[in-house]
């Protein structure tokens, strides 16, 4: 199994394309920085720090089309007639695919903690990330930890669903071109859905109502005035059970798929 | 002879359409056994099922003795192939897309193995460049460096005489005796009985799904020399070839025919001119491999 990690990891690692998006977010989360300084010279390096410079997004954006391309890609190159036809189960080659995806995305999770430290601190009101914030008096650290955490639950359930629109559609363009429009599309989606909330509340278990959980960080860590203005009618640990549930749901339902379609190509 | 590749009424459907019907056959121990048929017979459905890209409804397929159903890993241990061109990671070495297959392999080979299998194949000089910039060439001896670089017992090859050149085709068909005498067993498809008649020690024909000819491919040639015979009484001839020679006649028309296995001839002659037989003409026909294929293939009704 550490192989097939491995492999992935070189797969990935070898492209171009894998850093030049890594380099892209560090930019972006400069040159973002670099915005808000000519808007507000005095804010504190600490407030855009604990919100990851608001660049999460990108970062999804970066491992929904690495996801993509790591099982679609493989079809729409042909190179899966190579990889199916080894010593080792389907099962095992997609649990390969998505554990690299989550060290992807644990790496680039990295990056952009770094970079919105670095780049807040070099453009804004430098700060110790260790002072305390309005967030109960923790650490700015503390909360850029639990935004990222929380944000990787988000790239997990991102992560399930493009793999399973690859493994689905097969086709790398479109998988990532459908991944992308996941990833944008679910805010729209879930704002129809809230308003017919308050008619169905079961409603409010529906998957799209879970990308609202940035917006119940500032409750769950005792800050509730920076909270976003959604009702969405769930609590933090709801929201994060939930994705959980749904993001292995998905997976499960793409590996039953990935094992039993059959490979032929044109 | 041990059975390297079995396969027992294996059957594939897909919808209600049944597009492989009950085959069965087997490549024993270095046999290089080829796979003939019609574009759209089923030979590339085979294969795919036999490499477990594709998943037969019924029968059982067995690859050295382990079932590809119940024991996928060991069975398909033993098995190298290439279905299809042959595809790389363009943006990777050819040597790095080989460690990726090396890596995957239950008994991983040494460095030194990788080198020498790198050497046997001919991309030596080009294999650290990135797999983009080879040639169609190029990249099929990579698929068969692929296919062979966990040492398997079978070698499974689709097409691969598509699109090489003649100097291409005679390296390739001295590779695969080379690989028969190290003792690797080959399952080849085609659907040019050119491509495969001086390579092939079996013959499976595969038509409209179902395989309807095995022979070796010493049977076929034997059954190639006709002799065709003309009397004033063939009727008389048919019954002095049967009791006297014991020979296999076949009345037609416009004379006798009959199989030989050896020239005689001359023992055939004599016959005939002893009984006061009036001999107008006796003719040695030499039937191509291809018209013994084509007469198979129109039996089949294509």
């Amino acid at each position: 199994m550490l192989t097939l990690i491995e492999n992935e990891w070189l797969k990935l690692a070898k492209k171009k394309s894998t850093w030049i998006m890594l380099g892209l977010l560090v930019l972006l989360t400069f040159a973002l920085t670099y915005v808000v300084r000519i808007g507000s010279g005095d804010m504190k390096a600490n407030d855009l720090f604990v919100s990851l410079s608001e660049m999460t997004s990108f970062l999804n954006l970066i491992v929904v089309i690495v996801a993509a391309s790591s099982v679609a890609e493989e079809f729409t190159r042909g190179t899966i007639k190579f990889l199916l036809i080894r010593p080792y189960k389907r099962t095992q080659i997609l649990a390969a695919k998505a554990i690299n995806i989550i060290l992807f995305a644990s790496l680039g999770t990295v990056c952009l903690l770094l970079s919105s430290l670095a780049a807040s601190n070099l453009f804004l009101r430098a700060e110790s990330p260790l002072s305390a914030t309005d967030f109960n008096g923790l650490p700015a650290i503390v909360v850029a930890l639990v935004y990222a955490g929380t944000n990787l639950l988000l790239i997990l359930f991102y992560a399930a669903l493009t793999m399973f629109i690859s493994a689905v559609i097969r086709s790398q363009s479109l998988a990532v071109g459908l991944g992308v429009g996941v990833l944008f599309g679910s805010s729209i989606i879930n704002s129809l859905m809230l308003l017919a909330l308050e008619k169905y509340p079961w409603l409010k278990w529906n998957p799209f109502n879970m990308m609202n959980i940035r917006g119940a960080i500032p409750t769950l860590l005792g800050n509730p005035q920076w909270s976003m203005d959604i009702s969405t009618g769930l609590g933090y640990w709801e929201m994060a059970g939930s994705l959980l549930v749904y993001s292995c749901l998905i997976y499960l339902l793409t590996n039953w798929l990935f094992n039993k379609r059959d490979v032929a190509l044109n | 002879m041990t059975e390297v590749l079995m396969l027992q009424d294996v059957s594939k459907m897909i919808g209600t359409k049944r597009i492989i019907d009950q085959a069965s056959f087997t490549v024993e121990a270095g046999q290089i056994v080829g796979l003939l048929g019609p574009n759209g017979a089923g030979k590339t459905t085979l294969i795919r099922m036999i490499v477990g890209l594709m998943k037969h409804n019924t029968g059982t397929i067995t690859i050295m003795g382990h079932s590809l159903d119940g024991d996928f890993k060991q069975a398909i241990a033993s098995v190298g192939a290439i279905v299809e061109n042959p595809e790389f990671y363009n943006y990777m070495t050819g040597y790095e897309n080989l460690q990726q297959y090396q890596r995957m392999a239950i008994k991983r080979g040494s460095t030194a193995e990788l080198d020498a299998l790198i050497a046997q194949v001919h991309l030596d000089n080009h294999i650290h460049q990135k797999v983009k910039t080879y040639s169609l060439g190029m990249r099929q001896r990579l698929g068969v460096a692929q296919a062979l670089i966990h040492q398997p017992d079978l070698l499974v090859l689709d097409e691969p005489m598509n699109g090489l050149d003649p100097k291409g085709m005679r390296e390739f068909r001295e590779m695969l005796h080379q690989l028969r005498d190290q003792g690797v067993s080959v399952l080849v498809s085609s659907h040019q009985l050119s491509d495969i008649e001086q390579i092939a020690d079996h013959l499976i024909i595969v038509q409209k799904g179902k395989i309807t000819h095995q022979v070796a491919m010493t049977d076929l040639k034997e059954s190639h020399n006709q002799l065709m015979i003309k009397t004033d009484n063939d009727a008389l001839v048919e019954s002095l070839l049967r009791e006297q020679l014991q020979l296999e006649v076949a009345h037609q028309a416009d004379g006798l025919r009959v199989s030989l296995v050896d020239d005689i001839r001359k023992d055939i002659a004599v016959l005939i001119v002893q009984h006061q037989i009036g001999l107008l003409e006796m003719k040695l026909q030499h039937s191509s491999l291809e018209d013994t294929f084509l007469a198979w293939t129109e039996e089949g009704g294509l």
